[in-house]
C-alpha cells in the first residue's frame, strides 16, 4: 500500500513535540524543561526526518530513538509514543478493529522500548497484510 | 501551526492524557536502555474481538 511509505512526520513540528510534553507535564505537575544533552540531537533527529518519505517501521524507530535521546525532564515516553500512535488514526481506520488495536499497541511498545521479539514478528505480518 | 497541525496536536494530547497512568514521569530509557509502559492488559483486545463476533453473528 503506497499510503504507508509517506511524509508522516511532515504534521508534526517540534514545537507541537514540545506543546505535548508541556501539556503531560502540567497534567502531572511535573516538570517540562529541556535536557541539557538531548534536546538539540532530538530536535535535530526530527526536524531531519520531518520532509523524509518513510516507511512505518522507520517511523517506530525514529520515535523510540528520540524518546531514547530524551529531548525533555520527564515524559518523554508517553510523548513518543502518543505522537506515533496519533499518526497511525488513518491507517488503522481501513483495518479491522482487533489488527487496529494490535498494530497500535505494537507501535507504543517499540516506541516506549519493551517490544518482544514476537510482537516484531506480528508487525512485520500485520504490515505485509495492509500492503497486499 | 497549520489547522491540521493544530488538530494533530489536539488529538495527541487527548490521547497522551488518556493513557498517561501507563508511564513513569522519570527518562528510564534514557538511563537504563530498558523502557517502561505498563501494560494495558488483554481486556481491550478481549472486549473488541467479543464485538466483532457479536456484530458478525447478528
Amino acid at each position: 500500500m503506497a499510503g504507508l511509505v509517506k511524509n508522516w512526520l511532515q504534521i508534526v513540528p517540534w514545537e507541537a513535540v514540545v506543546s505535548i510534553n508541556a501539556a503531560l507535564c502540567e497534567a502531572r505537575k511535573a516538570l517540562h524543561k529541556p535536557t541539557s544533552d538531548g534536546y538539540a540531537p532530538a530536535k535535530e533527529l526530527w526536524e531531519r526526518n520531518r520532509s523524509r518519505k518513510l516507511s512505518l517501521p522507520e517511523v517506530f524507530q525514529i520515535g523510540f530513538q528520540c524518546h531514547r535521546l530524551a529531548p525533555f525532564c520527564n515524559y518523554n515516553g508517553n510523548t513518543f509514543v502518543t505522537i506515533i500512535r496519533t499518526l497511525l488514526n488513518d491507517v488503522l481506520k481501513g483495518l479491522p478493529a482487533d489488527k487496529a488495536h494490535i498494530l497500535r499497541s505494537i507501535a507504543g511498545h517499540i516506541v516506549a522500548g519493551t517490544a518482544t521479539d514476537i510482537e516484531r514478528k506480528q508487525l512485520d505480518s500485520i504490515l505485509a497484510a495492509i500492503g497486499k | 501551526m497549520t489547522m491540521a497541525e493544530n488538530k494533530f496536536l489536539k488529538e495527541a494530547i487527548k490521547q497522551g492524557l488518556r493513557m498517561q497512568h501507563r508511564f513513569l514521569a522519570e527518562p528510564v530509557l534514557a538511563r537504563t536502555g530498558k523502557g517502561y509502559m505498563k501494560s494495558e492488559g488483554v481486556a481491550t483486545l478481549q472486549r473488541i474481538k467479543a464485538g466483532m463476533k457479536k456484530s458478525r453473528s447478528a
